[in-house]
């Protein structure tokens, strides 16, 4: 019924759009949306282009900031002397690299699973079950989630630390494990089967688990994996977590790797950062569709 | 239905893409893993212990004549060629050097030229002479005769005067009181005494003329000198008739090991000795010389050890300590060997021996390492990094108490008994280099 409303709304809006737009002419159309476009793409072409630059073309680029840092810095899209070296160098020669990019792999990886084992059921009973008082502790789950992670950071700390889990991976796989915004978007996907279907299912003598997993989950997919998508990007960047709880360098996530290079190995940071980037295109190639989705349930009101 | 296939068909293509990548990632952590494992250089440590630190002196030496005797030769003669070097042995009436022949010749010429020349002057000298003495004895016979005539003369006027006063004395007896006579008498005794007096003065002064003449002449001693010079001539030119007898061949006069030479072929022969030949007759000496630091633990009257190649060890005292004259800092130890033992040039070795304290912290002196007035001692520690607990390398000043060749006693500030002290190392390493223990 909600998705019905926001759809018509989105078709007024398309209808707007175009009367306002037609006139002037698909080229300035294009030409309107290209600059933005290149605005956007920009850091990312200079991401690239760093990477395959080599030291001595990036200290020209980039002496403004080490000397007095009045000028502006030049730069070439294209590098001038295009080098490997630093892919070669941080593939090849660097294993700290590795250890953080495997911890990052294991923490999003256990966060996710551990998200798809309390979060969906959690959401699942939210959505379907309505039970007195269930309004009352989802309005609280709403709250909680807007809480931002430096708002709850030294009470996390106090309680992990009560529990001997500080500068362990626990420290920071539990409370995204427990996390409210993936209940929050599983519970858009959930809502928006009609109940007719469980009670039709319910009259059929079906059990609730088998109701869970033969409707809720296929049908509510599009919020699970809008969930596991954005969560993916959430943890795969986090820094504020491993900053607080991990000490030991060697429990890092990949995030913290790159505020460890010196400018000095500005080529090295633009490469790291280019492989970092790989994994989080990759889930966000696969989850784009949902994305969409995810982020219709998240505006979604009661 | 087709989209829903088409985005499966997708999504596992990207999936499919994924893994790949991440597989990609498994086989890069793995390279990198070896080679950084590769490249982290490999050490080798070690404890400080506790230890006596005994002060060995362990040095080579060589074996020295115990006395030299000099062999001189004719000053200025040319060497041809040097026929024996510093270190051989030779017997009496071996050859030590060849002169040149031709040199020879020159100076025999030389040296027969000075004597003719000197004996010319010489008989100048006795020509000279001999006319000096008929010229002298010409004089002498006219001086006597002189004396003879002025003597006969002034005796005759002598006479006269005396006549004269007779006759005046006669004159006045007869005739009485007359003061004429009386005048008279007197003037005649006045002339008598007046020739007496000059004829004795005339006599005295041709007497000494004859004295003056017979007086020897001024001695010189340039006929004596003359005649040395060519005494001594005559013998240098024995002496190079005899070399050149020999064909020019120099010889030793006896038996020893040559300990110096002091010419060379085409120098001419000084003035001091040619050469240094030792004397069998004493017996040798073992020299060593000492750094600064060996020299603390060695002291005249020292019991040592020596041990001569070849030979087996025995006992000694140091005989002679004192700074070397010729390498600035260092000393020379010189050793009297027994009778017999020992031949100049052979070597040794010496061996002394000091017992010192017992120090808690004591470590290989290789693992010190100087830079300026600073000594340090890699230290191997651990800390956490990215790859979990690695090892790194510390520097650690160090103040050096005492020390051997094989153990060096440090203060114990930086350092305790579980300290790993870097012992070597596959690669160069500096403070900060993250190694791997062996």
């Amino acid at each position: 019924m909600k998705v019905t409303v926001y759809r018509k709304l989105y078709k007024y809006s398309m209808k707007y759009l175009n009367r306002v737009f037609e006139p002037m002419g698909r080229g300035f159309l294009a030409l309107l949306v290209l600059i933005p476009s290149i605005l956007v793409f920009l850091p990312v072409a200079v991401l690239f282009s760093g990477s395959l630059m080599d030291t001595y073309e990036l200290s020209g680029y980039l002496s403004t900031i080490f000397m007095d840092g009045t000028e502006f810095i030049s730069w070439r899209l294209m590098p001038e002397y295009p080098s490997f070296a630093n892919y070669g160098k941080i593939l090849f020669t660097t294993p700290q690299f590795f250890i953080l990019f495997w911890n990052s792999i294991k923490l999003v990886l256990l966060i996710l699973v551990g998200q798809l084992l309390v979060g969906i059921p959690a959401a699942w009973g939210f959505a379907v079950y309505q039970v007195k008082g269930s309004r009352v502790l989802f309005a609280i789950y709403v709250v909680l989630m807007l809480l931002p992670f430096q708002v709850t950071m030294l009470s996390s700390y106090l309680v992990l630390n009560k529990l001997s889990l500080l500068n362990t991976h626990q420290a920071i796989i539990l409370p995204a494990v427990f996390a409210t915004f993936p209940v929050f978007l599983s519970y858009g996907g959930f809502r928006s089967i009609p109940h007719q279907l469980f009670e039709a299912a319910r009259m059929d003598g079906a059990s609730e688990f088998r109701i869970f997993m033969k409707l809720g989950l296929p049908l509510g997919k599009s919020g699970l994996l809008s969930a596991m998508v954005l969560g993916f990007l959430e943890y795969w960047n986090m820094l504020e977590q491993p900053m607080a709880f991990l000490e030991d360098k060697s429990l890092w996530p990949l995030s913290l790797y790159l505020p460890e290079i010196t400018w000095a190995q500005a080529g090295y940071a633009f490469c790291a950062s280019v492989i970092t980037l790989i994994p989080a295109v990759f889930v966000f190639v696969l989850g784009q569709d949902y994305l969409e989705q995810g982020i219709i349930y998240s505006g979604l009101k009661e | 239905m087709q989209e829903e296939k088409k985005f499966w068909s997708r999504s596992k293509k990207i999936l499919i893409g994924l893994l790949l990548f991440l597989v990609f990632m498994w086989i890069c952590t793995l390279v990198s893993k070896a080679v950084y494992a590769y490249r982290l250089p490999m050490v080798s440590t070690t404890s400080p212990e506790s230890k006596y630190i005994e002060h060995i002196v362990e040095t080579e030496g060589i074996v020295i004549a115990g006395g030299e005797k000099p062999v001189t030769y004719l000053k200025g003669l040319r060497i041809d060629t040097v026929a024996v070097r510093v270190g051989d042995r030779v017997e009496e009436g071996d050859e030590l050097f060849q002169l040149d022949m031709r040199d020879l010749d020159d100076l025999i010429t030389g040296k027969k030229e000075e004597i003719s020349k000197v004996s010319v002057q010489i008989n100048t000298i006795l020509e000279n002479q001999a006319i000096i003495n008929e010229k002298k004895e010409l004089e002498l016979a006219r001086a006597r005769e002189d004396y003879d005539t002025t003597s006969r003369l002034k005796n005759t006027e002598v006479g006269r005067a005396q006549e004269s006063y007779s006759q005046a004395e006669q004159e006045l007896e007869d005739a009485g009181e007359d003061k004429e006579l009386k005048n008279a008498l007197q003037g005649a005794a006045y002339g008598e005494a007046d020739a007496k007096a000059q004829r004795d003065e005339a006599i005295k002064d041709a007497g000494r003329k004859v004295e003056d003449i017979q007086l020897p002449d001024t001695v010189t001693s340039e006929l004596e000198i003359y005649r040395m010079e060519v005494s001594q001539l005559k013998g240098q030119l024995a002496m190079y008739q005899e070399i050149l007898e020999a064909q020019g061949v120099v010889t030793a006069p006896h038996g020893g090991v040559i300990t110096d030479i002091s010419v060379s072929a085409g120098g001419r022969v000084p003035d001091t000795a040619v050469l240094l030949i030792s004397d069998d007759n004493l017996p040798c000496q073992f020299k060593v010389v000492l750094d600064k630091d060996q020299k603390k633990y060695v002291s005249l009257g020292d019991n040592i050890t020596i041990k001569l190649d070849g030979k087996s060890e025995m006992e000694a005292v140091v005989e002679y300590l004192a700074e070397s004259r010729t390498v600035a800092g260092s000393y020379e130890v010189l050793i009297d060997l027994p009778e017999g033992l020992g031949a100049p040039g052979v070597s040794g070795k010496l061996t002394c021996s000091e017992a010192g304290e017992k120090y808690s912290c004591c470590v290989s002196p290789q693992v010190i390492h100087k830079k300026d007035d600073r000594s340090y001692v890699y230290v191997l520690r651990e800390r956490e990094g990215i790859l979990g607990m690695e090892c790194y390398v510390d520097e650690v000043n160090v103040k050096v108490i005492d020390k051997n060749d094989s153990w060096a006693a440090i203060e114990a500030g930086g350092l305790d008994k579980d300290s790993k002290i870097i012992v070597s190392a596959t690669k160069e390493v500096k403070m900060g280099d993250v190694v791997r223990s062996s």
